[in-house]
Formats: C-alpha cells, structure tokens, sequence
C-alpha cells in the first residue's frame, strides 16, 4: 500500500455546459499538508467537495486512504468509514452548525457515530476535544450564537479532529476570521498536525495564509492546476504568469497597487 | 465637467466658518454613537478624533466590532434607528451633526459619496448600469441626458471599462463583482465629491481584482484631488494606499500615525500584535505571534484600557480608566505605557 492518502488522478467535473474542474492530478503524503490556491471561480472548492463526497466526479478517479472512492449510493457502514477517513471544516462558521445544538453536543455526536463509548466516557473526551482547540468545559453547553466567530470555527475542527481522520480538507477556513482570531487558528491547525500525524488539504485564496500552513501546494485557474510544487520555493519564485500575477496583487510591505490593461 | 467644478468651488460658507476646520476637510471631534438596548444605551463608537485634509487618504483599520464601519456610516447620517450621536462632524466648515435633512441630502449628493463593500447589494438590481451612472448626474447636478451618458461612458474608461457603450445597457447581474465595484467607483466619479468614504471597497473581491480596483481608485482620486477615508481590516492595503493611518480598537482609535511611520515603528502594542499575527508572503514562522482572546466591541469593555486584557504589556494601572490619548513624536497614541515601550513593526 502506498503512503499517499489522497491520490487524485485526471479529476474533472462538469455543472451541465460549464468544466469547473478539468483534467486535476495530486497526491498527498501522510502528515503533509497540500494548500490548494486559486480565486474565485478557479475550481478549488469543486475540488474539496469532490475530496469529501459532497460532489461526484465527472471523470478521474479519487483514493482516500488507499481506497478508491466509487460513486454511487453506499452503505451507511462504508460512509462512516470514509469518514473516518477524511473530514472537512468549511469556510463560514456562522452556517456550519446546528444552531439548536449545544456545543458538547455537537462534539458527542460526531464521537457517538464512529466510537463505542460509554456516556461518560464521550463527555470526557468532548470536554478534552474542546480543550485541545482552545475552548473552556464552560463553552460545552453554550449554543453556537453564544460564540465568537472564532470561537465556531474551533468546534468545527473540534468536531472533525473528533473521528480522528487520516486528512483533514479546510475549505477557506480561515478566510472570514479577523486577523488576530486567523493567527490563533492557524497556530492551532499548525500543533494539531504535529501531535496527531493528520494530513491536510487547505483550500485558499490567500497566498500569506498558505504560506505559513502548506508544505506543497497547486495553483489553480479556471480549473485546471498551473503551476506546482514546494509552496516556499513556489511562492519565492513563481515560474507561471499567473502565479506570477496573484503574488504581485498581495499587499505587502513596498507594495503598491497595479492595474492591469483595460478590460 | 468644468460647469460643474466652478459650481462647486463657489463657498456657500464665510471665511470665518472656514477657519473652524482649521484647514481640514473632515473633522471628527469626540465623536460617539450608541444604540439603545433596552433602557440603556449601547455604546458602538466612542470619542474619534480624526481629520482628514483636502486631497489626504485616511486609513481606518479595525477588526470586526471595532466600530471603524460605524464610523464612517455616522459621517454621513446612516446610523441605526435610534442611534444617538455625540460630539462633533465638521465637514468643510459646516457642522454636519445637526444638520437639517434637507442639507444633508445635499452633502451626501455632490460633496461626500461612499463606496460599499458589496456593491451588488447597493446598486439597484433593476436598472441598466447606464441608469445607475446618470441618475446622480440628471437628477442632482441638472446635466443633460444625453451629456450624461457621454461622461459615464468615458468615466467607465477611466475605472479601466473599455466597451462602456455596451455596458450601459448591461444589467448589474451580468457584470463580476470586480466589475460591479469598478462601476460603483464610476458613479462615485460622476459626482466628482470632495471626499470618499470607502469602506472595505475590495473585501469581496480577489486579490488580483483588489489590486487593480485599489490602482483605479488611488490614480483617479489622486488626478481629481478627492480625500479619501478607506475603511479596511486590512493594515497592509491601508498603509500601501493611504498618508495617515488611524486604528480602532473596540470603539476607539488607538493610534494615528502617518502610514510609513505607523508600519516602521507602531506605538500601540495593538497595532504591533496586528501586522506581527498576519502570516507574511516572504517568510515563515513555526508559530505566529499571536494577541490571545478576540476582539471586543466598545460595549464590551471594562472601565480600564479595553486592549489591557490582551496586551502582553499590560500593567495592573492599565484597568484604571481609559488611557488619554497622548502626542509622541508624531503620533497619536492612546496607551499609557506608549513612551516607554518598543515595538516591533514591520520587518
């Protein structure tokens, strides 16, 4: 079996006339973390629905794990599995939650679906779950408006981390965060990988916030990959035009704004 | 458009009224607002001091809560419902607050526009693009229809819109959002205002769009010698695009500065701790240094100093009462500790 827990092979995927995503190749080692970037419209959300099963695949192939992932209807046992294998935290905090559940819930549930736990024994390791993404035994029996949107944000990689997946795909999910609460998040994401070996997957626009997550990374535009490869030497000497043209547009000690010829 | 300069140059207000602003276009004098919950009030932004010279771009940057929106939005009257407004706007020698409807609709018309974040929530989805450009032009400055379709299509070009004949006919869903807000920047053009109030213009907008909207918009208030108030969670924008800079910090502006100096040398350990947590293009840090807790709203705060509770700095005489704001070398700092602390800005 290969150390690659995700290998996708030629991905493609079409919304009637529209390729969203055309012709897209990666793989993912354990532990390693893959930052996906491109603007809107470029394809990369596609691409992280696609990982988690919440679209199939027009063409290509996906392996989570060393198991190809099969379209079709499936068994509630095989989906637990897969997800066990992979989780996903979106972007918007404030729609990710179920606003009539309690935080600890949130947590138990997600820890009830994968784990034979006593009652007391999931509570304990709700309460350490919370923990370990920086909320207080407190916060378990608040509802999601009693927090912060920083705060949501931790639950929803609370939650994933839960059923301790081999990779975890972060669709923007930092993207709506203020700055101060972005670092405290990214610090998280950052010790969170190296205690537990897990994989990511990090979608995003913002090539500072990539920077500071991703061992490797793929630049994507209209929905094929231009550019890959060791995100610091891809960042510090972007060989594309494109590439080229998203670093430029980063605000930046020195920086002045550019435009471009008339559209 | 020459018609429509001289118009504006004539003063409606005496030399007198004109020496109030001491030579500023904008003045912000302890400027609050609170909305009212239950039998209290709610205080959102409280005691701004700001100006804003003739042809000056001001940067306001604050995170969520931090009152920099309100702000702004305070200027021109669109407050919540029951909002009280304390203290003073003084727009080119005119008290603003105060001011009788009837005037303010005049102000807010020709001398002061705004640009908001998302534009396809404030242009009117109904109307061709072409209705939207001339509807300020025919209906508030009397320009001929026909002439008034001639400067929007030119003034399309100008914000980098070349087949403005077609996009005149367009509707608002037809167009991206960059080209929407390029388009919003266009009405505001029109105008020709003193002073524009932008507030997170290019939020909503890709990074590549962002530095080509931020271009247009720096270029053509630059050539038509309009101030600007730029409205950003975003330091890096605001410092690359503005002279001043000014920081909010739950209600406050903790800090002014000129930008250059602002970045090179913070006064405030809250705008130290804000450009050190960004993750930075040029290098990589195993654990970013982070301001604990998250950001509060004025209502939120303690009597003392309402960063103390985050600030490494912090001294137990920091939670007794708010911090004066005090003059070093420059700048404009409301932290007790200012003079004697030193740190770090912008590597």
């Amino acid at each position: 079996m290969s150390d690659f827990v995700i290998e996708a092979a030629g991905l493609r995927k079409e919304f009637g006339q529209a390729v969203a995503v055309d012709d897209v190749s990666f793989t993912l080692s354990r532990g390693q973390s893959l930052a996906v970037v491109g603007e809107s419209g470029s394809g990369k959300t596609t691409v992280a629905r696609m990982l988690v099963g919440l679209e199939t695949p027009s063409g290509g192939s996906i392996s989570v794990c060393g198991r190809p992932r099969r379209g079709g209807r499936v068994s509630s046992a095989e989906r637990r599995r897969r997800a066990r294998e992979i989780q996903i935290v979106f972007q918007d905090p404030y729609s990710s939650l179920d606003k009539l559940q309690r935080i600890g819930d949130v947590v138990e549930t997600s820890l009830a679906l994968h784990f034979p736990l006593t009652p007391a024994e999931r509570r304990r390791r709700a309460l350490e779950l919370l923990e370990a993404v920086g909320l207080a035994e407190r916060h378990a029996s608040m509802l999601p408006r009693q927090l912060s949107g920083g705060q949501r944000q931790r639950v929803a990689i609370a939650r994933a981390i839960a059923v301790e997946p081999e990779v975890l795909v972060l669709d923007e999910a930092v993207a709506a965060l203020d700055v101060s609460i972005q670092a405290q998040i990214l610090n998280l994401l950052a010790d969170i990988r190296e205690r537990s070996g897990i994989s990511y997957v990090f979608i995003s626009h913002d090539l500072a916030v990539v920077h500071q997550i991703s061992d490797f990374a793929v630049v994507m535009s209209g929905g094929r990959i231009v550019e890959r490869g060791d995100t610091r030497d891809l960042l510090r000497d972007p060989q594309e035009e494109y590439t080229q043209a998203l670093r430029a547009a980063v605000p930046r000690p020195g920086w002045k704004p550019t435009r471009r010829q008339p559209a | 458009m020459s018609l429509l300069k001289r118009e504006r140059d004539q003063p409606e207000e005496s030399q007198a009224e004109k020496g109030l602003s001491g030579g500023s276009l904008l003045d912000l004098r302890g400027l609050g607002l609170a909305v009212p919950a239950g039998r209290d009030w709610r205080p959102l932004v409280e005691e701004v001091d700001l100006s804003i010279g003739r042809g000056e771009a001001v940067g306001l940057v604050g995170e969520s809560g931090s009152g920099k929106s309100m702000t702004a939005r305070t200027i021109l009257g669109l407050t919540p419902p029951g909002a009280r407004v304390t203290g003073d706007i003084v727009f080119d020698g005119i008290r603003v607050t105060g001011m009788e409807r009837r005037a303010l609709r005049g102000l807010r018309a020709r001398r002061i526009a705004m640009v908001f974040q998302d534009p396809r929530a404030h242009i009117n989805p109904v109307r061709s693009i072409g209705d939207f450009l001339t509807e300020a032009m025919i209906a508030n400055l009397g320009v001929p229809a026909p002439e008034a379709r001639a400067r929007a299509v030119r003034l399309l070009s100008d914000v980098g819109i070349a087949d403005g004949e077609r996009r005149m006919r367009q509707y608002p869903h037809e167009l991206s959002g960059g080209l929407l807000q390029r388009v919003m920047i266009a009405s505001v053009l029109a105008v020709e205002p003193d002073l524009v109030l932008a507030d997170e213009p290019t939020t909503a907008l890709d990074v590549t769009t962002q530095s080509e909207v931020m271009a247009i918009l720096d270029e053509l208030r630059r050539e038509r010698g309009m101030a600007m108030l730029l409205i950003t969670h975003d330091l890096e924008l605001a410092a690359a695009t503005c002279d001043r800079l000014a920081v909010m910090y739950a209600g406050r502006i903790v800090e002014t500065q000129a930008a250059g100096a602002l970045t090179a040398t913070p006064r405030h350990p809250y705008t130290s701790g804000l450009m050190l947590s960004r993750p930075s293009i040029d290098q990589v840090v195993h654990r970013l240094p982070v301001i604990p807790g998250r950001p509060l709203a004025a209502f939120e705060a303690d009597d003392g100093c309402a960063f103390a509770p985050r600030c490494a700095h912090a001294r137990p005489y920091c939670a007794d009462g708010r911090p004066a704001v005090v003059e070093l070398e420059g700048a404009r700092v409301a932290c007790t500790r200012a003079g004697e602390l030193t740190l770090q800005g912008e590597s």
